[in-house]
């Protein structure tokens, strides 16, 4: 037993004592919880106790003038009922609209260190909107058997991200599984996700967030929410709408667990985080806990007072601030230290590079501090390099060597290579092998680009060959909403009624060419949930309030879509199979470049803006140490090509194992050898990709 | 919560009796430890309507010291609801846990 931590003081029926100031939060301790928050501008602050779900607070207990030291107040009650308890704080200050400060003690706030939050445990039920206390700081164990886990040290070259929903990835009844859209969910598909071969689930937000925000009636009876919750209410605690045991508090339980299993089948979980903005919007916005806490330090706001809004969704996080700063540091170091995350994606990355001023800075201390920090150290940092101010960064991003990007120009490239616009093959073979004009590999390492064809932002990959335009009626903005440079082609069919098979054929072969090109490029490819199989969301391309089916994966597709995802299996195999396409070959074969770039003839790349025929040659050594060619040859044309491939050294000769052109067959069951003596005949719209094989 | 010993011959049977929780866990743990003494035994939840996440912790803690003991131990008969937050959680992985009492004794040979 620790001797400081016995009962010093008694406040009514409750005994107290100073706490342990460096303490964030609220943590359980022998015989109490302690409790700590911070607030440079505040003049006193109470700690509110709830029992669950309860309006009214049970207890008003004041941090003592004695029980601060400068602006952090910490305090230990001792026998609590901490299951059954739900807290907050209310801070006095001044109120000053124009000097940004905006103190309320009639507010009570939201813990901004709290582990488990409720009031949205479980997802969808509406709440009880008289409840002046909508989001509720719970205390969490933090305890958890881990079993001997520990964030994965793979190498970040063997990513291959697949980008996931929680929610979108089971809810639909077609994924069969028993805890539908939860993490719970999720575990029963790892067998999924293993077969398939992927290294690493991306999770779009799963901080806590209210699917209420901003929640419409869809006009049909249904509801319009906040589904993919880019907006955090807390920063430390697992959204609990997405735990089957949220209704329990034991979400954080729950997502430990779900790393755990991961980890064990070997697949790295990043987070999509969101440090951009906040859940409370612009002045309008509801009072959570920055804006009772330092308004002015957690926000950007104009000289008048009002929020700056470079995320577009009301507010800017004042990264660079330090106190900011820290509270992100705290933030990444708590997921990775306590969760195990292997890394995070930063969504609208570039304002973490911005001054309180709102101006860009050329060595932002907040990405500085990330891409240094101890415990950081193996994390895959990824940023989204622009924001919705009008900075985009990608190439540009203050990298420190560390940052990888998503490589949005990879996106742009292939899509409109593929859909067979003229000049962009040059482009191509750079997007493919591994878009050095943009991050210059002495710098940046193997791994800055992140290359994606789609994301959840933006059209799925069937959408991409099935729709010219973005068809987002159902948004209920009247389809002003998503992006209009979509560089989709629908294949000479709009959608899916009355689809001839010609068109289906053909859309196939354009999800397989795709495919093919992901997984064959150098960088770290990212691949869209449910694009394996064909999932649609029927032309929408910004379905961020869809919490319906046109979200949900539709399972069924996998059986309707074997060849696609047969197609996936396979070109993920080759890519792990190749150590040359990870950039962790051992050496060349002798006289082979390891990467070169040939066209319809070996060796004779044609740059020229009519030009739609692109063959990459990898040359490296495979995992026994022998000499390993990989070949991807793409025509993008319309119609067939002749390519001829380069001359392997004599022992070897040139397989195909994959060829886009031939439908349902499209995957090799045994690898066919190829006449060198004659041109491959790739054909329209195709990719084919061959490997070498010793002569027999 | 109210802890039995419902049997004690060749096999050992202890039946827990009401809800796991913060304010139960920390004594159940203890005494259902102090219970342990080498036979085989078999720990009934039947009467268990509750298992919060200190509840939980409680289970794994009584798993791991009859395991660090060598101590044949399963857990048995927990009713659907507590079976469901120990799925949700993992926590069903890291205890033996079987649907009856018959299949306990089964379990323990």
């Amino acid at each position: 037993m620790r001797i400081d931590l016995h009962p010093t003081d008694t406040y009514g029926d409750f005994k107290i004592r100073p706490g342990l100031f460096l303490s964030n939060g609220s943590q359980i301790v022998p015989g109490g919880v302690n409790f700590t928050i911070y607030s440079s501008g505040a003049k006193s602050c109470e700690l509110i106790l709830f029992h669950s779900h309860e309006k009214e607070p049970f207890a008003v207990i004041p941090f003592p003038e004695s029980y601060r030291i400068g602006s952090v107040f910490s305090m230990i009650v001792f026998d609590l009922d901490y299951e059954n308890i739900e807290y907050g704080f209310r801070i006095d200050g001044e109120y000053n609209f124009e000097h940004g400060n905006t103190f309320d003690k009639s507010k009570t706030l939201l813990d901004p260190y709290a582990k488990i939050i409720s009031g949205r445990d479980i997802w969808g039920k509406e709440p009880d909107w008289t409840n002046k206390f909508q989001y509720r700081s719970k205390i969490a164990l933090d305890d958890f058997d881990w079993e001997g886990d520990m964030p994965l040290k793979t190498p970040h070259n063997e990513l291959i991200i697949y980008e996931a929903h929680v929610r979108g990835f089971t809810k639909d009844e077609s994924s069969g599984v028993k805890f539908k859209g939860t993490f719970a969910g999720l575990i029963e598909k790892i067998p999924y996700l293993k077969d398939l071969g992927i290294t690493a689930i991306e999770l779009l937000p799963i901080f806590e967030f209210d699917e209420f925000e901003g929640a419409r009636d869809d006009g049909n009876g249904g509801k319009l929410m906040n589904y993919w919750g880019y907006s955090t209410v807390g920063f430390f605690a697992p959204k609990a709408g997405y735990a089957a045991s949220g209704r329990f508090s034991m979400q954080a339980d729950e997502f430990k667990n779900l790393v755990k299993e991961l980890h064990q089948n070997g697949i790295k979980v990043i987070l999509d985080v969101v440090f951009n903005h906040t859940a409370e919007g612009n002045e309008n916005g509801p009072y959570i806990s920055f804006k009772g806490l330092d308004n002015n330090m957690y926000y950007i706001l104009t000289p008048e007072g009002y929020y700056y809004n470079f995320s577009g969704c009301g507010n800017t996080l004042n990264c660079n601030n330090p106190i900011v700063r820290n509270l992100i540091l705290d933030c990444l170091r708590y997921w990775v230290g306590m969760y195990h995350v292997d890394g995070f994606r930063f969504d609208l990355a570039a304002i973490l590079g911005r001054d309180s001023f709102g101006a860009p800075m050329a060595n932002p201390p907040l990405l500085e501090s990330l891409a240094f920090d101890p415990i950081l150290k193996n994390a895959v940092l990824i940023a989204e390099a622009w924001d919705a101010g009008g900075l985009y960064q990608v190439g540009n991003f203050p990298a420190y060597g560390r940052w990888a990007e998503w490589n949005g120009k990879y996106r742009d490239d292939v899509r409109r290579f593929l859909k067979g616009e003229s000049g962009l093959a040059g482009a191509v073979a750079s997007r493919i092998t591994g878009s050095e004009d943009i991050y210059d590999r002495y710098w940046r390492g193997d791994c800055a680009s992140v290359n994606f064809i789609t994301c959840h932002d933006g059209f799925t990959l069937y959408d991409l060959f099935a729709y010219n335009d973005k068809h987002n009626e159902a948004n209920g903005w009247g389809g002003s909403d998503g992006g209009n440079d979509n560089h989709s082609w629908n294949c000479g069919w709009e959608g899916d009624i009355d689809l001839p098979a010609d068109i289906n054929f053909l859309r196939h072969k354009m999800i397989k060419n795709a495919a093919a090109i992901l997984l064959m490029s150098l960088g770290i490819p990212m691949i869209l949930s449910g694009d394996e199989f064909g999932n649609t969301q029927y032309g929408n391309n910004n379905p961020y309030c869809q919490d319906n089916k046109i979200s949900w994966l539709d399972w069924n597709d996998l059986q309707k879509n074997q060849d696609l995802f047969k197609f996936f299996k396979k070109v993920i195999a080759i890519r792990k199979n190749h150590p040359v396409l990870m950039r962790m070959s051992q050496g060349t074969p002798f006289g082979y470049p390891m990467i070169s770039v040939h066209g319809t003839n070996a060796w004779q790349f044609d740059g020229s803006p009519e030009n739609r025929v692109i063959g990459v040659m990898f040359a490296g050594k495979n995992s026994s140490g022998t000499d390993d060619f990989v070949y991807i040859g793409i025509n993008a044309h319309w119609e067939s090509h002749g390519v001829w491939l380069p001359a392997l050294p004599q022992n070897l000769s040139w397989q195909v194992e994959v060829n886009s052109d031939l439908g349902e067959n499209a995957v090799y069951d045994e690898p066919a050898a190829i006449n060198s003596a004659e041109q491959f005949i790739i054909g329209a719209r195709s990719v084919i990709i061959c490997t070498s094989t010793n002569l027999k | 919560m109210n802890i039995k010993v419902e049997r004690d011959d060749n096999i050992k049977i202890i039946s827990l009796d009401g809800q796991l929780d913060v304010a139960s866990s920390d004594n159940a743990r203890d005494e259902v430890i102090s219970l342990l003494d080498g036979k085989p035994t078999i720990i009934s939840l039947a009467k268990v309507s509750y298992v919060s996440s200190s509840g939980l912790r409680a289970l794994l803690m009584i798993a791991k010291t009859a395991k660090a003991k060598k101590i044949n131990m399963v857990y048995a008969a927990a009713i659907d609801e507590v079976i469901d937050v120990f799925e949700m959680t993992g926590f069903i992985k890291m205890l033996r846990c079987v649907k009856t009492i018959e299949d306990a004794e089964k379990a323990l040979g």
